[in-house]
């Protein structure tokens, strides 16, 4: 079917721009890993759904379709908690960023107040 | 510095006391906040915190030292920056903490820093409720009570106000805050790290001018919500 063609597409290049290395990446092996996994898990369901209902049965939900709903609905949750944390850190490091872009300002400022003070002091 | 012919004369401002005071768009009143602060206090620091209109520039010219962030923080930030920058000057002893707004009298200011050196205590805080000059009004006084409850639930200490500026702290005692609440929390924020200090600490009766400028400037019922959020939610 052809839907099942354009969604396989759509899976590895998706998956294929989350393993890209983006800069500062501490945990890359771990999300390439889990990107590998992601991939896997979607071709197989979107080739044999029956599957995804075999394991939705497994737990205790009626149909496959019930339960990517529920997954999504928590890989949903997951990726607002760390997208506000990230928030969180980045405007830690902008206050420290600005703070010390303020300081030096006024630091400077105050030496060349100094300065000219002296000279105006001197002859 | 020293030479300067006021030094040495009982009126002469004090060069051991920094004042800092957070300024976002107070250009309407700051000027005359600094002109009383000068008289008292050699040095007055002010945290412009990126404002959009001219209160760096008014503040400047009317004699304060002006530490500006490029950015809006806010007003936990600019006292953070303001503790710093006083903290690098070797002959600050106190700072006092003053809002921009004109709503705290200097008067009560230098009787703390008196009270402080006094009676040898690191923290003063000025507290609004611990005589009857000042009448906030019914709704403001349930919101603030709201918050001095909130505040010594969670620190431990037992003040009357919370979300009172003006605030003396000796250099012991400031160089052991270090803000990470930017926004209105930090009025809890401070109290909290102040007490876990475990230096000695009093309250100091002080008069709120409420203005109507201030009042139109106060805090809303809306940010009390926010203040109470950012404490849980971290």
């Amino acid at each position: 079917m052809w839907i099942q063609l354009l969604l396989i597409a759509g899976v590895v290049i998706i998956g294929a721009l989350l393993m890209r290395r983006t800069g500062a990446d501490s945990h890359l092996a771990i999300r390439r890993m889990l990107s590998g996994l992601f991939i896997l898990a979607a071709i197989l369901s979107i080739l044999f759904p029956q599957w995804l209902s075999w394991v939705a049965n497994l737990v205790g939900v009626g149909r496959g379709t019930d339960l990517l709903l529920y997954l999504f609905i928590v890989a949903l949750i997951a990726f607002a908690v760390a997208v506000v944390r990230a928030k969180a850190r980045t405007d830690a490091r902008v206050t420290d960023l600005a703070r010390a872009v303020a300081l030096m300002e006024a630091r400077i400022r105050e030496q060349n107040e100094r300065r000219d003070g002296d000279e105006g002091a001197a002859p | 510095m020293l030479s300067s012919p006021s030094s040495g004369a009982p009126q002469a401002p004090d060069p051991t006391v920094w004042v800092v005071i957070p300024l976002y768009n107070e250009a309407s009143v700051i000027a005359d906040v600094i002109a009383a602060l000068k008289r008292s206090f050699l040095h007055v620091v002010c945290v412009d915190d990126g404002s959009s209109d001219d209160s760096a520039a008014v503040a400047d010219r009317a004699g304060a030292v002006v530490v500006r962030h490029p950015v809006n923080l806010g007003q936990g930030a600019a006292l953070q920056t303001g503790f710093e920058f006083a903290l690098s000057h070797p002959d600050c002893e106190f700072i006092v903490t003053f809002d921009a707004d004109g709503q705290h009298r200097v008067e009560d200011a230098v009787a703390m820093v008196e009270d402080a050196r006094a009676n040898d205590v690191a923290i003063v805080f000025g507290s609004r409720f611990l005589d009857d000059r000042t009448n906030p009004g019914w709704l403001k006084k349930v919101i603030l009570k709201t918050a001095v409850w909130v505040t010594n639930m969670s620190t431990g200490l037992r003040l009357s106000d919370a979300h009172n500026g003006l605030r003396v702290l000796r250099r012991d005692a400031a160089m052991q805050l270090d803000l990470k609440q930017d926004r209105m929390a930090h009025a809890t924020e401070i109290v909290l790290q102040l007490g876990r200090t475990r230096l000695p600490w009093r309250e100091h009766a002080v008069e709120l001018l409420y203005t109507d400028y201030s009042k139109a400037k106060g805090q809303s019922v809306l940010n009390s919500v926010n203040i109470l959020v950012d404490l849980i939610v971290r």
